[in-house]
């Protein structure tokens, strides 16, 4: 898979408000951010898969008003993101929710 | 061996880069008794904006050097911010035992506060040039909220904060102790009466770091000679040396409050704990924390118990970051590695006065950064 395949194939399915992420068929580990092989084994017998979109949040920080942290999926995989909802802390479950970000459509975490 | 070094440190420097640097080189040369024709190798980093402002010099340690007038045999860009003059040591000491190269000249440093008063940081300097991306991973990264890298360290402090229990307080009694530090140097930026309360009561920057716990960008630049040849200066070298370079993004990592300290350091644990004094890189007051736990100088999670206990004075239990830290001296151009080798060569060389080590042996130096703090270099001064 090129890298420039799985960015287009990533922003689809955000617009679809489908959440994305790669599995290494190989080492069977999950990631995320677009690499064209395994960060983990090297490999490039990957696949692009949709998640459940429910995690929780491993840390967070708020500033500017607003919270951002890393989210760690049901799948294993972790990503950044802004984090939306009443009471965010740490270890709290959040599902991911969309919308346009300076004119991108991305995946933001809200609390359950 | 180090043959000579100095230091041209400003909060905020009205003249040129250019002038900078050269303040700081021609001490470092009266010091090392050297001429600049003498200087045949030359080893310097570049970060975006912190340089002069600019985003990019084309070639820029040949236009430095030519600037300089330096004919070097050796040039070198290492480029992982923080640590990496500690790398340019550890590879101009190779070098010169390889015959390589005679006198190597380490100049590293820029004017931070021209990016400090556009009110942006070394990793949010995209926000002023759309044109540039900082990662492969494009709006992935860069259109969420982030203010890296506080936001980053942030993150490491609350993730301690959940795991171990440390407390906003341990990491402020860490500031003021620096800054008792910095009041006996006679030599910092920054000094005067602090107490918890002052740290606890600044703001929050990115929550739970305050402002007092995050350091300061500022002008300046460090030159190192590194010479074959003795001058008269005491002739240290290193002694145990490791540099880690993690590739994973933090959220891909099992455990964010193990940077690559603990592989940088892991081949020299015991000769570590015999040190006489500590210099670790001080970004954040979590930073500090972090290398404590990591280099296997306090059990993970205990750093901020150790901290509340123990004296970090020169006379202490731990000396550490002995002249103030970057804390209280400044972080020149984002990076502080060259304000822990300056602070290690005054002691060793008993030059810091009223706030000596007395008769150190050997200085534990740790430096930390880059991108998402990927890169760690451990190193172990002495004869
Ligand atoms: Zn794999």
């Amino acid at each position: 898979m090129r890298i420039d395949e799985i960015f287009n194939e990533y922003d689809k399915m955000f617009v679809s408000n489908k959440m994305p992420f790669i599995k290494c068929k190989m080492c069977g580990r999950n990631y995320y951010y677009p690499r064209a092989v395994c960060p983990f084994c090297g490999s490039n017998n990957i696949e692009i898969a949709e998640s459940s979109g429910t995690g929780e949040i491993y840390s967070c920080t708020e500033f500017n008003h607003g919270f951002y942290g890393i989210i760690k999926f049901q799948e294993g995989f972790g990503s950044y993101m802004n984090i939306d909802g009443n009471i965010v802390s740490t270890g709290r479950k959040i599902h991911v929710k969309f919308k346009e970000i300076k004119g991108k459509v991305l995946p933001y975490a809200f609390l359950d | 061996m180090i043959r000579g070094f100095a230091e041209a440190v400003y909060k905020n420097y009205d003249g040129s880069v250019y002038d900078l640097m050269t303040e700081a080189l021609e001490k470092a040369l009266e010091m090392a008794d050297l001429e600049r024709s003498d200087i045949d190798g030359f080893m310097t980093t570049f970060l975006p904006g912190v340089f002069d402002g600019n985003i990019y010099m084309h070639f820029f340690p040949d236009q430095i050097c030519s600037y300089l007038g330096i004919t070097a045999k050796y040039i070198d860009s290492l480029e992982y911010g923080g640590p990496s003059v500690l790398s340019a040591l550890w590879r101009a000491e190779r070098l010169i035992k390889e015959g390589i190269a005679e006198n190597i000249l380490l100049l590293f440093g820029g004017k931070g506060s021209d990016v400090r008063k556009r009110k942006q940081t070394v990793d949010s300097f995209e926000k002023l040039y759309p044109e540039v991306t900082n990662t492969p991973y494009r709006h992935l990264i860069n259109l969420y909220n982030s203010m890296n890298p506080v936001s980053d360290y942030a993150l490491v402090a609350e993730r301690h904060k959940k795991i171990y229990g440390s407390t906003d307080s341990q990491r402020a009694e860490l500031i003021v102790k620096q800054r008792q530090n910095a009041n006996r140097s006679g030599y910092s930026m920054f000094t005067g009466d602090l107490s918890v309360d002052d740290v606890l009561r600044s703001s929050i920057v990115s929550s739970p770091l305050h402002l007092l716990e995050i350091v300061y960008p500022v002008d300046g630049f460090h030159a190192f000679i590194v010479s074959r040849k003795p001058g008269k200066l005491r002739e240290i070298k290193i002694q145990n040396y490791g540099e880690a370079h993690q590739s994973l993004l933090p959220p891909e990592v099992d455990d964010i409050t193990i940077t690559p300290a603990a592989e940088s350091s892991k081949d020299f644990r015991n000769e570590i704990s015999k040190c006489d004094f500590y210099e670790l890189y001080d970004s954040f007051s979590i930073t500090v924390m972090l290398q404590l736990e990591n280099t296997g100088i306090v059990p993970a999670g205990q750093s901020g118990k150790f901290i509340e206990k123990n004296s970090i004075s020169v006379d202490g239990a731990l000396p550490l970051n002995t002249g103030g830290g970057s804390i209280n001296r400044g972080q020149p151009a984002y990076m502080s590695g060259s304000v822990l080798l300056y602070e290690a060569l005054l002691q060793m060389n008993e030059m810091a006065s009223g706030n000596q080590v007395k008769s150190p042996g050997k200085v534990f130096i740790n430096g930390i950064g880059g991108w998402s703090r990927n890169h760690s270099v451990s190193l172990i001064l002495g004869d």
